[in-house]
């Protein structure tokens, strides 16, 4: 593709999306992909009565429809993972070793991890991060699965036996692979496969790990927050709190006990000064967010939580808005992500909601 | 011939073209960035030269040089072996440029790191704080063909500008007058940056401003233990400018440093400080590299009260 023609495809993204502002920026923006197939991601059909909400008016009305598809599991469902690599595979964890994987045509497909461990977490682990087709789940008890691109899945000796609560493999993280969990243990997994223990100087509960503002940070009990840097000797600095509620990472944003944080210019003379401020008082019954890696999505953000809320921040031409539903399946939702013009959110008792977009100018929905 | 054509055109726009010092035709332009130049530059030994007979024709470089023209270089290495801020001065007979370049962090090469130019009889100055390692420093001229006899000469940079310096009296009393408790079985949490006059540990390098006060009622014994980004350097001081109780530095390639230490009652300065200098990017000569701290990253300090 010519530049100017990858030029005109972003511009296009931008004047269909709008802009974003903040950590979950700095967060998301996840590289060039050019296997990404909008089409990739049909509904299955299998929901007799979807629920609907219908955003907008005239050409920028928007239909989103929240379709659930059946897992063939009651476990609880607590991370999914999509990515464009690998043709848009969507992966699915949970409880008591559950793994889940999606067909285009098929729909949701049991795979055999090995492990009867809860899995909390499923991101990607690979040398090569923009051709990455290798899976990562963590859970219970030090447990790290690696999913083949075939399906099989092998599990890794983390050398720690702690419940591991949150995985992040960032683009420019040299191939590597950190997660996190209980007690304050940090593990990274080296490209290669072997892992070691990073000192986290705390011994708080860390339940999230991103990128925030270029910075990587992990976040947990008692307003706890990590400032971790990967260049040479892996090591994470605790920040000075600023609140005492437990915090989660939610698709680069820090959040918990009702309010976002956002981290701080650091003030010259005041080493000392907090480097995290309270920006914005939020609801606090979010479990997982997930942004559009390409914001390309009439739903860039996305968000998830308690008793089926979803808050979903909606693009449509020049205007944008923020709206909170309440899905009427009656479960708690605890794991989202986004691809192309597609959602999946993940839940309780085996649930899985596919959210589709009708009426989506073509024209926004690009591949670069 | 494409030389000549770009005097050609000069002369034709009215301006005149370079003044040349006659020079003999280059040898290969290409820098082997694998093999260390033939030339030595030793602190505080001058050295002399004539770049009418010269080492490389290098094109590229056009920080402090007339756009686009090349220029006759001789090329010198410069080992250093100790972290400090070093003072690069030029004096040709010439229009003539002085350029110092680091090893790139990742690739194969150099990258320009500073440069000065100076008018025939004049001197051009380059300071920069270098840490360990072989630098390029590069004699050049400023304009095409411009080349001539010149002194060149390195010595450790001790002026109040160095931005590897000892402490300044009265910015340190400042953070000692605003320096906040430390407290036995809490944490101190903060982010560094080294400043140069700050505060600066006797086994220390960068200075900062980071200084906390310990005071006690009665004599005890102290551990203070501090974690960073980087490697760190910790100081017991009795008072805000008095010698150093005690100092330690982490061992290399680690982020924590201990000290355990008896105290007496009254009040103590506890500094914090780095060891090193963070690599530069790697771009040549970006001019915010230098006005970024040398050093920053954040850091925790705990203490606490150990039995005697």
């Amino acid at each position: 593709m010519s530049g100017s023609a990858q030029a005109m495809r972003w511009l296009g993204a931008v004047v269909c999306l709008g802009a974003l502002s903040g950590c979950a920026h700095a967060s998301s923006v996840g590289g060039r992909h050019d296997d990404c197939d909008p089409s990739a991601m049909p509904s299955l059909g299998h929901d007799p009565a979807p629920f609907r909400y219908t955003w907008g008016e005239q050409a920028g009305r928007r239909v989103f429809r929240f379709e659930r598809e059946p897992s063939g599991t009651t476990e609880v469902l607590r991370s999914v993972f999509s990515h464009c690599c690998n043709e848009g595979i969507v992966l699915a964890v949970g409880d008591r070793g559950t793994a889940l994987v999606r067909h285009p045509q098929g729909g949701w497909l049991h795979e055999e991890t090995g492990t009867r461990e809860n899995l909390y977490a499923i991101g990607r682990s690979c040398p090569d991060y923009a051709h990455c087709t290798t899976h990562i789940a963590v859970g219970a008890r030090g447990t790290a699965l690696i999913r083949e691109q075939n399906g099989t899945w092998r599990a890794e000796q983390t050398g720690v036996s702690e419940d591991l609560f949150a995985v992040v493999h960032p683009e420019r993280g040299s191939g590597r692979t950190l997660a996190v969990g209980a007690g304050g243990v940090i593990v990274a997994r080296s490209p290669t496969g072997t892992w070691h223990r990073v000192q986290s100087h705390t011994t708080a509960d860390l339940y999230g790990v991103g990128l925030c503002a270029n910075h990587l940070y992990a976040v947990g009990a008692g307003g706890t927050i990590l400032d971790c840097r990967w260049d040479g000797k892996d090591v994470c600095i605790p920040q000075l709190p600023v609140v005492t509620a437990d915090l989660r990472m939610l698709a680069g944003v820090v959040s918990g006990g009702g309010v976002r944080l956002t981290p701080e210019v650091p003030v010259r003379g005041v080493p000392w000064a907090p480097l995290w401020a309270i920006r914005q008082r939020v609801a606090d019954d979010i479990h997982a967010a997930a942004v559009d890696p390409f914001y390309r999505n009439p739903v860039p953000r996305i968000e998830v939580g308690e008793g089926g809320i979803v808050r979903m921040n909606i693009f449509g031409g020049e205007v944008h808005d923020s709206v909170r539903l309440s899905l009427p399946f009656g479960v708690t939702l605890r794991g989202v992500t986004m691809l192309m013009s597609d959602g999946f959110i993940v839940g309780d008792r085996g649930t899985i909601v596919h959210l589709a977009v009708d009426g989506v100018p073509k024209e926004c929905i690009v591949t670069l | 011939m494409l030389l000549g054509a770009a005097a050609l055109a000069l002369a034709g726009c009215g301006l005149a073209p370079p003044r040349a010092t006659q020079a003999p035709t280059p040898p290969p332009f290409a820098p082997r960035w694998e093999d260390p130049p033939s030339r030595q530059l030793e602190l505080g030994q001058p050295a002399q030269g004539d770049t009418r007979s010269p080492d490389l024709r290098i094109t590229g470089w056009r920080a402090c040089k007339h756009a686009g023209y090349w220029a006759l270089d001789h090329v010198y290495g410069f080992e250093v072996g100790e972290t400090a801020s070093y003072r690069f001065t030029l004096s040709p007979q010439f229009h003539g440029v002085v350029q110092v370049l680091e090893k790139h962090p990742s690739e194969p090469r150099y990258f320009l790191i500073g440069c000065e130019r100076a008018g025939r009889g004049a001197r051009a100055e380059v300071a920069l704080p270098l840490g360990p390692g072989l630098y390029w420093v590069v004699v050049d001229g400023y304009q095409r063909g411009e080349a001539g006899p010149y002194e060149l000469r390195v010595e450790r940079d001790t002026s109040a500008t160095a931005k590897l310096r000892p402490e300044d009296e009265d910015q340190v009393s400042a953070l000692c007058e605003r320096a906040p408790l430390l407290t036995a079985g809490e944490r101190a949490h903060g982010r560094f940056e080294s400043t140069p006059g700050g505060a600066r540990a006797s086994c220390g390098l960068v200075g900062s401003e980071v200084v906390y006060r310990l005071s006690l009622a009665s004599p005890r014994r102290m551990r203070v233990r501090a974690s960073a980004h980087f490697r760190p350097v910790l100081e017991i001081r009795s008072g805000c400018h008095a010698a150093a109780t005690t100092c330690a530095r982490a061992p290399a390639g680690e982020h924590d440093v201990e000290i355990v230490q008896e105290l007496g009652a009254g009040d103590h300065f506890v500094v914090l400080d780095g060891m090193q200098i963070e690599p530069r990017s790697g771009v040549d000569f970006e001019p915010k590299a230098y006005e970024r701290p040398l050093l920053q990253g954040a850091y925790i300090i705990d203490t606490e009260e150990v039995p005697r």
